[in-house]
């Protein structure tokens, strides 16, 4: 087993750590906030940034090329928004919502630990050697991390009846979506379009990755009309929030696996 | 706003349908893949080629109508108050306008051309200059991964050289007088080796022709069993269709063997529309983060 491999298991067991003691404080119904569980998310954040810069050293190419590295450095920003939600002091603290994120980033790591995802760091192909890879997947990542809490939020949404609960909830999952909107909008969209007219001669081929992409921006964009424009606080801005995140994920899965197109290697 | 969010939901779910139904088959592989009222509704209406059909491009006309208004209507109340104005917003929904009549100017102005080139080829572009591809390299890693394909390119016109050697790799194009040339391809094409009575090597590609000592030397193909060279030697009547092995003489010329050659695809592209499209995507960029980054710090 090679170091790298090595420190992404031991990242992946820091997340589970983080996990155990997060649903430890949960049950224990604790006045005091869980210090060590958001402080052990960021550890195996940074763990799995460090291996995926290893990696990009090994190579000598930004390691962000293929289906382990995109979901060890998603499950990386997942797990610091993860952190900082813990920690900042402008919005109500929900342990649910970063114990949500965590295990979403635990569901991402065993996807990549799975056999089926290849695990060697290889250099890439002609076609992926672009500084705008880099710029178009860590803006998209970014967006898609705050796209997680959104959809923790919004599910802890649909689930209460409570009406305060339901107004800080509201809250949440609108902020998230309103950072993380932005990062998709300029990664998965701008950057991604400039880079396709450098590489194929087209900046919008309506390949099912490009027309996925744009659906889920839509869902998103609906999302932010009904919540802000209608200002609607019912159930339907939270449903559109969970809809738009099984779009990320359809994206970002489905679509390689499913459906072929000009990303097949991505 | 009723009729925005109908819009977009619409777009949504034909988009995602269009993903799923195989787009711009014959009407006869529909026929084979569908029962007879899918295929029906997938050929009458157009669902085929979906995103050059009416189900897209009415809607597509009504949000950009819809979206006009609004944006109008929006940057007009933002223009009355006196403090605390929101013009994110009104940015980004110029960007989208400026995106979809820029879409349309791209898609219908976007042409493009193929050719495949040996080294030591030329094409002649639209303005009279020249393209002269000077050398192809295939670069492989250790593992025999492609690396990369780079064909080493020079421009000139009228005897001047406008753009010296420069390297054309993918995701690296060049861009010369409106046009812009990828990296598409690579082939490899059977070439023939020759050398001349001083030893010096002369290759020519599979359908190739030079004239050495005023006679036209042309490289036809391989023969079946790719074995020997099939060349025509001379021209006119007096012209000569050879079969010749590696050692034979033709003409002046002494046969060195085939060769396979490798030969790079160029793709030349021209788009009038993604001047207008750039400009849209960075609008969008720019009016999406001032919108929420003026929101969150209201705390709206």
């Amino acid at each position: 087993m090679s170091l790298g491999i090595a420190l992404a298991n031991l990242a992946f067991a820091l997340f589970l750590v983080s996990a155990a003691v997060q649903v430890f404080f949960l049950f224990k119904n604790s006045v005091s906030p869980d210090a060590l569980g958001p402080w052990a998310l960021l550890a195996a954040a940074v763990l799995l940034l460090v291996v995926l810069a290893m990696r990009s050293l090994e190579v000598g190419f930004i390691a962000l090329t293929s289906m382990y590295e995109s979901l060890a450095f998603w499950a990386a920003v997942v797990g610091i928004v993860a952190f900082i939600y813990r920690h900042q002091e402008r919005l109500p603290y929900k342990p649910a919502l970063v114990f949500g994120a965590t295990m979403l980033a635990v569901i991402m790591l065993a996807i990549a630990s799975s056999p089926l995802i290849p695990k060697e760091a290889l250099p890439p192909i002609p076609a992926l050697r672009s500084g705008w890879l880099i710029l178009h997947v860590s803006f998209t990542f970014v967006g898609e991390a705050f796209f997680v809490a959104s959809f923790v939020s919004a599910l802890m949404f649909l689930a209460t009846k409570d009406g305060d609960r339901r107004l800080e909830l509201d809250r949440l999952t609108y902020t998230a979506i309103a950072v993380g909107f932005p990062f998709f909008t300029a990664g998965a969209l701008v950057f991604g379009a400039i880079w396709a007219e450098q590489a194929w001669g087209r900046w919008w081929s309506w390949d099912p990755k490009e027309t996925w992409a744009l659906v889920t921006w839509l869902v998103y964009t609906g999302y932010l009309h009904v919540r802000l424009v209608m200002k609607r606080k019912d159930s339907w801005p939270a449903i559109l929030a969970v809809a738009g995140f099984l779009c990320t994920i359809f994206t970002f899965f489905g679509v390689n696996y499913l459906l072929p197109g000009l990303h097949s290697y991505g | 706003m009723r009729l925005a969010i109908g819009l977009i939901a619409y777009l949504a779910v034909t988009c995602i349908l269009a993903t799923l139904v195989p787009q711009g088959l014959p009407t006869e592989e529909y026929q084979a893949m569908y029962p007879r009222i899918v295929s029906m509704l997938v050929i009458q209406t157009g669902f085929g080629s979906f995103f050059g059909s009416i189900l897209f491009i009415i809607p597509s006309f009504l949000f950009f109508a819809n979206l006009s208004a609004c944006t109008v209507k929006r940057f007009v109340r933002e223009l009355r108050k006196k403090s605390r104005r929101r013009h994110g917003p009104d940015i980004l929904h110029i960007g989208l306008m400026a995106l979809m009549i820029g879409s349309i100017w791209s898609f219908s102005g976007h042409q493009q051309g193929s050719v495949t080139m040996a080294p030591g080829d030329g094409v002649n572009l639209p303005d009279g200059a020249l393209l002269h591809l000077d050398d192809f390299r295939f670069e492989r890693y250790d593992d025999g991964r492609p690396k990369d394909w780079v064909s080493i390119v020079t421009i000139s016109r009228d005897g001047k050289t406008i753009k010296d050697k420069v390297e054309l790799r993918v995701n690296t194009p060049l861009r010369y007088a409106g046009l812009t040339f990828y990296q598409a391809s690579y082939e490899e094409v059977p070439s023939l080796a020759l050398s001349d009575a001083g030893g010096t090597e002369l290759v020519l590609a599979q359908g190739e022709e030079r004239i050495v000592d005023e006679v036209p030397y042309l490289f036809m193909a391989p023969d079946a069993d790719a074995k020997r060279a099939v060349l025509r030697v001379g021209s006119g009547m007096e012209g000569k269709t050879i079969k010749a092995s590696p050692g034979e003489m033709v003409g002046s010329l002494k046969v060195i063997g085939l060769r396979a050659q490798l030969a790079t695809g160029l793709e030349a592209v021209t788009d009038p529309g993604f001047p207008l499209v750039l400009a849209a995507l960075a609008l969008i960029a720019i009016g999406t983060t001032w919108t929420f980054v003026q929101k969150l710090k209201e705390g709206v």
